[in-house]
């Protein structure tokens, strides 16, 4: 009976071997991630990059796939994506992101920071926190990238919050924490998505934006602006993010490669971020943008009104009385020259 | 958002677009030995060839710039040239930056004695300059599109530099305005540069894809489908650019099963050859 015997024992060796099959395809986890940046910028060069590192290291188990230029939709439609599944991740600003997080945003109040050093420190011992977080909220993230201070361009000139307020203001659509920071600083903004900006300053329904000096020259509103207030109104950045669900299709050892490589590519992201926003603040002036300094009473009326703002937003909930606190106690201990 | 650099995305795709330019600058230089000398190279089946012989003409040009320093025509050839080499060519980003710096000068210079009012046209503020686009008129576009090509070479060259991205508005709007007065100058090359510039802007930060896909569509429709460089960036700046992956494909493979020898269009058709294999090979690892 060698023979039945076989037979009987022949099907659960082909089930096994599918079993086995199966296992190893299920370990090929693809990550499908979207952004609005185009192919060729930092962001994608460096991501591009980084994926190749991860398919590599991991063996094939972990690919990712790219979806830059909004061909997916803007960061809205990317995260409702993430959320039935069809995407995994997605590169963005904080700013829908802090829906479900809210504290993500807190970098980004107005006049949080007096200087870059204080930034950097404040960074240095919150932002680890701030990512485990957001991971208690399903979404991995890899660190931040800063996009820079953004800064109250016009096309007249400008030398404190007073002059802005006559002004036709830009806000980005759905932008809630900036609109509420602009209101508070006595400021009625115009409500328009990125895309009409450019449109808006060439028709003159606006005529002053805020914004960070590399997007302002990436998308030429350079072109339409004259006049810059030079004062670092309030810090911008982004990052990527995968959905949990996804994320925890990959065995234990694989997520540690994906966290290093992705990592270090957002570090590498923030790191030349902050050199061309430097470069940056150059090119606008030798574009011909005249940059007005605030007196000390315009600085000081400012940050007045910024305090109030961020009293106002913590009050309301756009981020939490803890990491607040948290954030004062850090520049706190910067100033006292130690640690945190 | 997307900004930082984000332009730097697709400048590459200038790269050869410059090559039918190649004509008129040899053409003037020394009439008759020069028209045959054009017609070889642009009817050439070698790119290598024309790699290693056209530093040659860079220097003979220079000899003869030498000699009249003002020629604006001897200006505007030896920017073309020059750009066009460092376009196609040069591999080496430090190099290329070099002798499209060194063509930007010289369609400026051009420019500067050739047109009315045209000196210093980067440093003016740009509503001045799109005042002075304005003014330009149909004799004036064989200047102003041989500044404009210099100059998209030299952003091409400086893709990762801040300044030069600043100046993208600038190299749009005056092309814009050459490819308004004449459509079809140059074998309706201008068309293509448009195409390209357009499709660099995503829609959501205010692009117009769908103004990048008319221009490509023109600038295939004027060369009768025989300029088989213009099928291959509508692919890789506008197919790839909206994640379109028929027309993708559909276009390349129109590329390589054409008829590369099309008078004056045998050397760009060859290179276009090569780079629409090149990107159907990156496709499933793009799309």
């Amino acid at each position: 009976m060698i023979t039945s015997s076989w037979r009987s024992r022949r099907p659960r060796a082909l089930l096994m071997l599918l079993a086995l099959l199966c296992a190893s395809s299920s370990w090929a986890v693809t990550i499908k991630v979207a952004t609005v940046s185009p192919d060729g910028s930092t962001w994608m060069k460096m991501l591009r990059e980084a994926g190749d590192e991860v398919a590599t290291r991991t063996d094939g188990r972990v690919k990712f796939k790219f979806y830059p230029g909004g061909v997916q939709g803007d960061d809205k439609t990317v995260l409702r994506k993430m959320r039935v599944g069809s995407l995994h991740g997605g590169v963005m600003t904080v700013g829908l992101l802090a829906q479900a997080y809210p504290d993500l945003q807190i970098y980004g109040l107005p006049l949080v920071f007096s200087s870059g050093a204080e930034l950097d420190y404040v960074r240095a011992n919150m932002d680890a926190q701030l990512m485990a977080g957001l991971e208690e909220e399903g979404y991995i993230g890899f660190g931040f990238a800063e996009i820079g201070y953004a800064y109250v361009m016009s096309q007249q000139p400008v030398d404190s919050v007073e002059s802005v307020r006559a002004l036709k203001n830009w806000v980005p659509d759905g932008d809630l924490a900036s609109a509420k920071a602009l209101e508070a600083f006595g400021i009625s903004p115009i409500p328009l998505t990125i895309g009409d900006v450019l449109a808006g300053l060439q028709t003159g329904l606006i005529d002053t934006i805020a914004a960070p000096p590399v997007g302002t020259l990436t998308l030429q509103w350079h072109t339409r602006l004259g006049h810059v207030l030079d004062m670092p109104m309030l810090y911008t950045y982004g990052l990527l993010v995968l959905s949990e669900r996804q994320f925890k299709k990959i065995d234990a050892a694989d997520q540690a490669i994906v966290r290093e490589v992705m990592g270090a590519a957002t570090a590498a992201v923030n790191d030349r971020s902050r050199a061309d926003h430097e470069a940056a603040l150059e090119v606008l002036a030798r574009q011909g943008l005249t940059f007005h300094q605030p007196s000390p009473a315009a600085r000081a009326d400012a940050q007045v009104l910024a305090d109030k703002a961020n009293e106002a937003l913590v009050a309301e909930g756009f981020v939490t009385a803890a990491g607040w606190q948290r954030l004062q106690a850090l520049r706190a201990a910067y100033a006292a020259g130690g640690d945190s | 958002m997307s900004v930082p650099s984000s332009v730097r995305a697709g400048l590459g795709l200038l790269v050869g677009l410059l090559l039918s330019a190649c004509t008129t600058v040899i053409n003037s230089v020394t009439e008759d030995l020069a028209a045959d000398l054009s017609t070889a190279i642009l009817n050439s089946e070698d790119p290598e060839t024309v790699r290693q012989g056209a530093p040659a003409y860079l220097l003979l040009i220079d000899a003869l710039l030498g000699e009249e320093p003002r020629n604006e025509n001897l200006l505007l050839q030896a920017a073309t040239l020059n750009g066009a080499y460092a376009g196609a060519f040069v591999d080496d980003p430090q190099r290329a930056r070099v002798l499209s710096r060194k063509a930007m000068y010289q369609a400026e210079k051009a420019v500067c004695l050739g047109l009315k009012r045209a000196c210093n046209l980067r440093q003016r503020p740009f509503p001045e300059f799109e005042r002075w686009l304005a003014g330009l008129r149909e004799k004036d576009v064989p200047m102003a599109y041989g500044l404009g090509t210099a100059w998209a070479g030299w952003l091409q060259a400086h893709a990762d530099d801040l300044g030069a991205i600043a100046e993208l508005g600038r190299v749009t709007a005056l092309m814009d305005r050459v490819t308004t007065l004449l459509p079809e100058y140059d074998n309706g090359q201008g068309q293509l540069y448009m195409g390209v510039l357009e499709s660099l802007k995503p829609a959501l930060v205010g692009g117009q894809p769908e103004k990048a896909r008319a221009h490509f569509e023109r600038a295939v429709a004027i060369s009768d489908g025989r300029n088989l460089m213009a099928k291959v960036f509508f692919a890789e700046s506008y197919a790839r650019s909206v994640f379109d992956r028929d027309l993708h494909d559909r276009l390349l493979q129109e590329v390589i099963e054409a008829e590369p020898v099309a008078p004056d269009l045998t050397l760009t058709n060859t290179l276009a050859q090569v780079q629409a294999r090149a990107l159907l090979e990156t496709a499933d690892d793009y799309f």
